[in-house]
């Protein structure tokens, strides 16, 4: 690790936190709670008679600030908040190697690997800032629409769905890891951040599209696609999904397994890239 | 513990190559730059000088060859000495000057406040280093690019075109400064170029590339003498000085009067002997020298001589 890795960090950071995609980032971490209490707002306040197969709509939400705080965590996974982070990373790294800041860094002291990893620390902090600013958020505004959280169990699940919750952010953190060293790949291949979107999207979709297809196989129970669909991204980027009932572990190694290919393609990859 | 001593060159470089599928951009370099030279890398557009900097620096893979800054071979390493400024300067537009500095300065391991103050206004743009570079005139990121190769002190500076888009008072401007900087400061700088006069100008030591291949290199005396020609320069001196100068250049040998010059000055023609050596011994003599001009197109038909007309490779 070079001597001035932490200061290497620090101006990521300031690159990261002041760049359109982070403070976008930041910004739709504050609308997405905003938004997804504004509608529960809307829901709880209204009698809906609607129902499914029997049960009422809205016994099926939680209007609660619990709830409402988990629906939020769903909110901000929802396409906006990882394409702010797939952006913020294609920007990081494709997009200084298009707009050629990249070889200002590379021409200092400092091995390559070290650079890569200065960054993704500071999309880490970017991943960390925006869900902490969406619990914040969501907590808050809910806990002023909702009341406070029960902790009687006869009322409410109580503390252990906020305990839940949080744990959920935090689990959301280690996909952001995952998403943003995919990323980082990309943009070691791509040399634009319009391409890194592109060609992540494109990779995404054609994996939910094989998502979808070994879950059908699973409905009409082949036996291997229980197995095989704990092996799409889908599934791994969202392990964090799993914070109202039981997570499953592999999950996490898989996520770990996941990181470290990604580092280890993206580290190969850009030693051995010309640098314009 | 690197030991480095004054005969140690501040940057060897020996068969650098750098080919693009079978294309060589760059091949078989070879160049030596002494410790206080300021070194003009010449060549036509497109004879590879950028390909052969980049490789230098790092940046681009090398196919063949090694490059030595200060007898240092690690590729990390040897960049602690070097300040670099590839092609135009490029810097992330919605900082301040200054900011671009500290994220220079953290990568580099070097440069408190203090010295990006210092390098600010030794390029002119103290007053201006809060602002957003993106709105920096081409001139003024230019300059921002020359300190930010300037930050932490680097013994060698490697600098990719530096005038370029800079008006005339700018392009004076650097060549004192990058004057001054081997001089006052005792640092190293290699300068790639393709205006000659902007070389002939500025430069202790030359080195021509074209189509990728080093075609001559030396001073402009050695150079010159190698191609078989001689240097021009116009001497001003007094009427009343001219017997005894005339003794000084018989002394030196290689030192042949053809004519007169501007403004009644006496045209020299140097073989073997460096215009410097000419002053000096005037000077000893006791002759006031006012001006030693080299002739303009010295250069420039050294240059011709050994570059292709047809286009370059890369």
């Amino acid at each position: 690790m070079p001597r001035q890795f932490f200061a290497m960090i620090r101006v990521e950071l300031l690159k990261v936190f002041t760049q359109w995609s982070g403070i976008g980032a930041v910004v739709m971490a504050v609308m997405v709670p905003l938004a997804t209490l504004f509608v529960l707002y809307i829901f709880g306040g209204t009698s809906v008679s609607s129902s499914v197969q029997g049960q009422a709509v809205t016994s099926m939400i939680h209007f609660d600030v619990v709830g409402a705080t988990g629906w939020a965590l769903y909110a901000r996974n929802f396409i906006i908040l990882p394409l702010m982070l797939i952006l913020a990373t294609g920007a990081s790294v494709a997009g200084e190697q298009s707009d050629r800041t990249l070889r200002e860094l590379v021409v200092r002291p400092v091995p390559r690997w070290s650079i890569l990893v200065a960054k993704q620390v500071a999309l880490w902090a970017l991943s960390v800032v925006t869900l902490a600013v969406t619990l914040v958020t969501a907590l808050g505004l809910g806990w002023a629409i909702f009341g406070a959280p029960s902790v009687d169990p006869a009322v409410a699940e109580g503390e252990e769905s906020l305990v839940r919750v949080i744990c959920g952010f935090a689990v959301c953190f280690l996909s952001d890891v995952a998403l943003i060293a995919l990323a980082t790949t990309f943009s070691t291949v791509v040399r634009s951040v319009g391409g890194v979107v592109v060609s992540l999207a494109v990779v995404l979709i054609a994996d939910r599209a094989v998502w979808a297809f070994l879950s059908l196989l699973e409905f009409f129970k082949v036996e291997w696609a229980p197995t095989a669909v704990q092996f799409t991204l889908v599934s791994v980027l969202g392990a964090w999904s799993h914070w109202e009932n039981e997570y499953v572990p592999i999950q996490f190694l898989e996520c770990a397994g996941l990181v470290a290919a990604a580092w280890a393609l993206s580290i190969a990859r850009f030693a051995r890239t010309d640098v314009p | 513990m690197r030991l480095v001593t004054s005969d140690v060159p501040a940057m060897a470089v020996s068969g650098l190559s750098r080919f693009y599928g079978k294309r060589a951009a760059v091949k078989g370099l070879d160049l030596r730059v002494q410790p206080g030279d300021l070194y003009g890398f010449l060549g036509p557009n497109g004879a590879g000088k950028t390909t052969a900097i980049r490789a230098i620096l790092g940046l681009i893979a090398k196919s063949e060859g090694t490059v030595e800054i200060f007898g240092d071979r690690h590729p990390v390493r040897q960049r602690h000495e070097v300040g670099a400024m590839v092609e135009t300067p490029t810097f992330n537009d919605w900082l301040s000057a200054r900011n671009n500095l500290r994220i220079a300065a953290a990568y580099a391991d070097r440069g408190t406040e203090a010295e990006i103050d210092e390098v600010l206004g030794r390029v002119g743009l103290a007053e201006r280093a809060k602002e957003r570079v993106g709105g920096y005139s081409l001139g003024m990121r230019q300059r921002l690019g020359i300190a930010r190769a300037l930050l932490g002190k680097p013994k060698l500076l490697v600098l990719d075109e530096p005038t370029n888009g800079l008006d005339p008072r700018g392009m004076v401007e650097i060549r004192e400064l990058l004057k001054e900087l081997v001089r006052r400061d005792g640092l190293t700088v290699f300068v790639s170029s393709h205006l000659l006069s902007e070389v002939e100008q500025m430069c202790n030591r030359v080195g021509i590339l074209d189509r990728g291949e080093l075609k001559a290199e030396g001073t402009m005396a050695e150079l010159i003498q190698k191609l078989g020609g001689s240097v021009e320069v116009e001497v001003g001196l007094a009427v009343a000085d001219r017997p005894a100068a005339l003794g000084v250049f018989e002394r030196l040998g290689g030192v042949q009067v053809t004519g007169e010059g501007e403004a009644g000055r006496m045209v020299i023609s140097l073989r073997g002997v460096e215009p410097s050596e000419v002053n000096r011994a005037l000077v000893q003599a006791g002759v006031g020298v006012s001006a030693l001009i080299p002739k303009v197109g010295t250069l420039e038909e050294l240059f011709l001589s050994v570059t292709s007309s047809e286009p370059g490779v890369a």
